[in-house]
């Protein structure tokens, strides 16, 4: 289980044959060695928790001797109290029609993570997105541009102790609507945030 | 520009603008949920086209910009754009408290609050949504405005374009538009040729 | 009014007069389109505060130096071709080019549009051009058939002279009773010209943002506006010269414009549109065949 495996082209050998129970997938990512901890968690899923170092390994090897072809999904959860991230990785099986969830917990002030791009190249819109909202770092990820929020200059917004309302009271300002006499003399129909004003 | 002069039109003036608020086209931005409301205000129930309003498909021909419902900071900056592309006289209009004062995105940090900071509104549509009579009734009031010669918000964007743009770059930093807005309120005659 | 005094007073008069019957047409057909889909509609005079509000504008916003002379090609080669097209009681100018310079004048407008738009720059600008010119392909060979067949079987080509002919035998000499398939394939063709419904693919405004109009705004869209206004009783009159016997009268002649022009709007307010090469391959299929074998019929009863 390291991170050397070559990827052949194509499609897996894996991913041909007949359909697989969950439990049998479990058994089979068990044979993978090193990763037990995946359990059947509903009738077409199935779950786990894999270490940081190891995930890229265990996604090439689920990949073309489990069969798991398509990253469908990653997904980034903020455990503050914990402080970690939980970054949910998710596989889907097109012979199973099974979905492979591998939880993966990485520090929160030194958020960083092995990119799948090499993998999959989708995943890189995936790193992307969660680069700009959690800021995570996604090593040997080369596109970690600002995709929705371009013109950014705060904190990650989707972090938990990133506080919305503040940040758009000290960034917006709104309108008031009972101004003081000096207000509308100065033509001032704003209240201004803390900035006084000034937009 | 002083309400004396605003108020003091020639005849021909007068008769121009009744005839030219029997004409309005209209370019909407539909960025929120109040584009649903537009099809039944053009379409047999509302008919919009008895007023003369129609839609208008680039900002080269419209008269009026329908922003429905609120702007994030990114499609903004797509509206001032879009804004200055357009030729004068030419009027903002907003639409639902989104425009206003953030509505119900009153806390996001990714929509703006106020259009008329960044835009010279014209008029307001306030609603959550508007129903289209609301929107009849604010394009009837527009056209009202037209007719008396009080329509007249878009020259403030070139007046005081220095209180618009502070308010761009403080939201974007600085950005790039396509226009000299120099030149054109010289073309307009707003201010003196100091050069 | 063909000779003297009066001749050079229509001369004046007439690009105003059709502006006039442009503008009422204009009107009456968003109105009619309106009804159809149980509107209200506009008033009838709406393309008139549409000019107004166009030419008014305080923006005008050039390209460049082409740009601006296309405009006048437009408008000036509609106003030419205008003056050939004989109206009743006005045919000085269709005893100089018959219909061959009348299809070849139609041809300038177009063309300044297209070197104007080329000015511009606008991506969307370009395929409505390139689209105007594939629709040509598809009406202009149709309109060219049917008018052979016509002149083949009075043996002119003068505009007028088939009118006179059509007059003096009554309506059951009218292109349109006489030779049916030829009458019927002009109609398509018509519709074609006029870009109406289902062939409107040139502005298809949900498509490519009104395309040759993209980049207009001011008084060049207020110009396209005119010469939208002008050509339209022009091509309508055509129309009517050819198929429907002209007009002895003026009553007569705007009676059938509007009764010709319903006829044009109803399919036009029911109809979705064609995708372009669907218009065409139509245009190949259905018109022009027909077209052709009522040429063959006519030359086969001339023989």
């Amino acid at each position: 289980m390291s991170g050397t495996y070559t990827v052949p082209t194509g499609r897996p050998e894996a991913a041909r044959g007949e359909k697989r129970s969950a439990s049998a997938i479990v058994a089979a990512i068990a044979e993978l060695g090193g990763e037990s901890g995946f359990a059947v968690k509903a009738p077409r899923r199935v779950e786990g928790r894999v270490e940081a170092a190891a995930l890229h390994g265990f996604a090439a090897a689920l990949r073309m001797r489990v069969g798991f072809e398509h990253l469908s999904a990653i997904s980034c959860v903020d455990w503050l109290a914990d402080g970690e991230f939980e970054l949910v990785y998710h596989f889907w099986s097109y012979r199973d029609n099974c979905l492979v969830s591998a939880h993966v917990r990485i520090p929160r002030d030194t958020a960083t993570m092995a990119t799948l791009t090499d993998l999959w190249q989708p995943a890189s819109f995936f790193e992307r997105d969660i680069h700009e909202m959690f800021g995570v770092e996604f090593l040997g990820n080369e596109d970690l541009e600002k995709y929705i929020l371009t013109d950014w200059k705060g904190p990650p917004p989707m972090r938990k102790d990133f506080v919305s309302r503040d940040f758009a009271h000290d960034h917006f300002t709104y309108k008031n609507y009972e101004p003081s006499w000096d207000e509308m003399i100065d033509g001032g129909y704003y209240s201004g945030g803390q900035n006084g004003g000034q937009a | 520009m002083s309400d004396k002069e605003l108020t003091q039109r020639s005849a021909w003036e007068t008769v121009l603008a009744s005839l030219k608020k029997r004409s309005l086209w209209m370019l909407h931005y539909c960025t929120g949920c109040g584009a649903v409301e537009l099809p039944p205000t053009m379409t047999s129930r509302f008919d919009m086209e008895r007023f003369g309003i129609m839609p208008m498909v680039t900002p080269r021909q419209a008269d009026i910009l329908l922003i429905t419902g609120y702007l994030s900071v990114k499609t903004l900056k797509r509206v001032i754009l879009i804004y200055e592309q357009m030729q004068a006289p030419k009027y903002v209009v907003g639409f639902g408290s989104c425009t206003i004062n953030g509505g119900m995105y009153w806390n996001s940090y990714a929509t703006m609050k106020s259009l008329d900071r960044y835009l010279p509104v014209e008029l307001y549509l306030a609603g959550c949504m508007p129903r289209p009579e609301a929107i009849i009734s604010g394009f009837n009031s527009l056209i009202d405005r037209i007719d008396r010669g009080e329509a007249n918000s878009w020259k403030d964007y070139y007046e005081n374009y220095e209180f618009y743009r502070k308010n761009q770059e403080h939201t974007f930093g600085d950005i790039e538009t396509h226009r000299s807005i120099a030149d054109d309120a010289q073309y307009y005659g707003f201010v003196e040729v100091t050069k | 009014m063909n000779s003297g005094i009066g001749l050079i007073v229509w001369i004046i008069a007439y690009p105003f007069v059709s502006f006039f019957l442009g503008v009422l047409l204009g009107g009456y057909g968003r109105k009619l389109t309106a009804r159809v889909q149980r509107r209200v509609g506009p008033t009838w005079i709406q393309p008139l505060f549409d000019v107004i509000k166009l030419m008014t504008k305080q923006t005008n916003i050039s390209h460049g130096y082409m740009h601006d002379v296309a405009m006048m090609m437009l408008v000036g080669g509609t106003l030419m071709t205008m003056y050939f097209v004989p109206v009743p009681g006005f045919h000085y100018f269709s005893q100089f080019g018959d219909y061959i310079v009348v299809m070849y004048l139609l041809l300038v407008p177009p063309l300044g549009m297209a070197l104007g738009v080329g000015q511009t720059a606008n991506p969307n600008g370009s395929i409505g051009i390139s689209r105007a010119l594939q629709m040509l392909a598809g009406y202009e060979i149709t309109l060219v058939m049917t008018f052979i067949g016509f002149a083949m079987k009075h043996g002119t080509t003068s505009m007028y002279e088939l009118m006179k002919l059509q007059q003096a035998g009554g309506p059951a000499t009218w292109g349109i009773f006489a030779e049916p398939l030829l009458g019927i394939a002009a109609l398509f063709a018509l519709q074609g010209m006029l870009n109406e419904k289902p062939f409107e693919v040139i502005i298809a405004p949900h498509e490519i943002a009104t395309g040759p109009m993209t980049e207009m705004g001011g008084k060049y869209l207020g110009m396209m506006f005119i010469q939208h206004l002008i050509a339209l009783p022009m091509e309508l009159t055509i129309f009517m010269n050819l198929f429907l016997g002209g007009a002895q009268s003026w009553v007569e002649y705007v009676v059938k414009l509007f009764v010709l022009f319903t006829l044009v709007l109803v399919v036009n307010a029911v109809y979705g549109r064609f995708k372009t090469d669907g218009a065409l391959r139509f245009f190949w299929k259905l018109p022009l065949p027909l077209a052709a074998l009522g040429v063959v019929m006519i030359m086969a009863n001339g023989m």
